[in-house]
């Protein structure tokens, strides 16, 4: 009955929940949108180490607010406000290298069309692409991928709704210009 | 709109999904369970409880015993409704009748003590002067009754004495009876114990005094015009009529001090000093 009720409260609700003791309200929370920060992490660095430690710090950062937790703003793009700086930290602290994405998967196959047995290959190829992107275009591009709209890109990024989406226009652009038709 | 519709749509990119290890989701959540803010304490202690059933007790009691105040039992109902009262609950019409009520009381035994005959015109004046405040506007009500308020602990202050003089007076007499059954009771409101006690038993004795007044009037006028008749049967020459009229209004006035002949009765009523009791 618990988890139901928890099942159709919003996110904004479970956070106040969890404020108030409720460390269920925070295990549903997590459920809901541990899985989309991790992959937001991992499109944007590609080192599934380095996506752990900062997961866990954006997760730590949420738990250690929760006690003066107030619903100003959408939950999740707090979350992922909280994910992209966590991140960019990260890159500070480490010496970056040239570009992180540089470590993923080669293609095994030509980029000339996603088939059923390369596709993988091919999703890496594109991680690579997206990796080579200016960092506000591909941030502005994989909050995008994850279903956030470009007033809620504005508020996570802190650009404003037209910057957001000449970014888009001009990453998805140089995407094109990267892998062809294949897109 | 979703991923795979996007995609379908060819507005999403070809990117991997992953999943959070379920290591790290551990790790995660052992560390919210233990970070979790203390649950708000929702339970009562166990005082509180006892404290509201006994105060539940103690309203029942003071409820159930409502005979230990003698006052109701010897006031008309509305002295003792609008002493119960605060004048704080009351609305201002009701608080303002209250206290004319109570002035006029307080009013009526100082007049009674000083000026004796004066009352009723005393009275009048007094009642009329409520009536118009009765009838005056809310706010004007408001500015007269605390104007009325200020100056009734002064008038209290005059009034008992003249008030204590008066029981004093009227314990001494038959009507003391029933207001010797009036028992001190404390104030409930801002009017001062003594006085208040004297005002309310002021009006008692005031009614008996009216009483004795006109039983005294009444005795006044008929020895007048008993008199009169027999001092016209005396001109018309009817002396004997006239003498058994004055023995019959002798007989009919046992209590009064008229003199043993009509001659006199005439010479002494010239004279204005028939009396009655």
């Amino acid at each position: 009955m618990r988890k139901l009720r928890y099942r159709f409260s919003s996110d904004e609700a479970l956070m106040l929940a969890y404020r108030d003791g409720d460390s269920g309200a925070f295990e549903c929370l997590y459920h809901r949108h541990k899985d989309a920060l991790f992959t937001f992490l991992y499109r944007g660095c590609g080192q599934p180490n380095v996506v752990e430690e900062v997961a866990q710090e954006t997760w730590e950062a949420v738990i250690n607010a929760a006690s003066r937790y107030t619903p100003s703003a959408k939950f999740r793009t707090w979350l992922f406000q909280i994910g992209r700086r966590r991140m960019a930290d990260h890159w500070r602290r480490v010496p970056q290298q040239e570009s992180p994405l540089q470590e993923a998967a080669e293609p095994v196959a030509p980029a000339t069309g996603p088939g059923d047995e390369d596709y993988t290959a091919f999703e890496q190829r594109v991680l690579r692409a997206v990796g080579e992107l200016p960092a506000d275009q591909r941030d502005a591009l994989l909050l995008r991928e994850q279903g956030f709209s470009l007033a809620d890109i504005s508020a996570i990024t802190g650009a404003a709704s037209e910057t957001v989406k000449s970014r888009l226009r001009y990453g998805r652009t140089q995407l094109r210009a990267q892998l062809g038709d294949s897109l | 709109m979703s991923r795979d519709t996007r995609r379908e749509q060819g507005d999403a990119l070809p990117l991997p999904e992953m999943n959070s290890p379920p290591q790290l989701d551990e790790k995660i959540l052992a560390h919210a369970r233990a970070r979790a803010p203390q649950r708000r304490v929702t339970s009562r202690p166990g005082w509180m409880s006892g404290l509201a059933a006994a105060s539940v007790v103690g309203i029942a009691v003071m409820i159930t015993l409502p005979g230990q105040d003698g006052v109701h039992d010897t006031l008309p109902a509305p002295h003792w409704e609008a002493r119960e009262r605060t004048p704080a609950a009351l609305s201002q019409p009701e608080a303002l009748q209250a206290d004319t009520l109570t002035d006029d009381v307080a009013q009526d035994a100082r007049v009674d003590a000083q000026n004796g005959t004066q009352k009723d015109a005393q009275k009048g004046a007094q009642k009329t002067e409520g009536a118009s405040l009765s009838a005056a506007p809310p706010k004007a009500v408001a500015a007269q009754s605390s104007a009325r308020q200020s100056a009734g602990g002064l008038r209290e202050e005059q009034a008992r004495p003249d008030a204590q003089a008066l029981e004093r007076k009227m314990q001494a007499g038959a009507s003391a009876k029933k207001i010797g059954r009036a028992s001190p009771q404390p104030a409930l409101n801002a009017v001062a114990p003594e006085a208040e006690q004297s005002a309310y038993r002021t009006p008692e004795s005031s009614i008996e005094r009216d009483q004795e007044d006109r039983d005294g009037a009444t005795h006044q006028r008929m020895i007048e015009k008993g008199l009169e008749t027999c001092a016209a049967l005396l001109r018309s020459d009817d002396r004997p009529a006239a003498i058994s009229c004055y023995a019959a209004l002798r007989k009919d006035c046992g209590d009064c001090t008229l003199p043993p002949t009509l001659d006199a009765a005439l010479e002494a009523q010239a004279s204005d000093s028939v009396t009655s009791p």
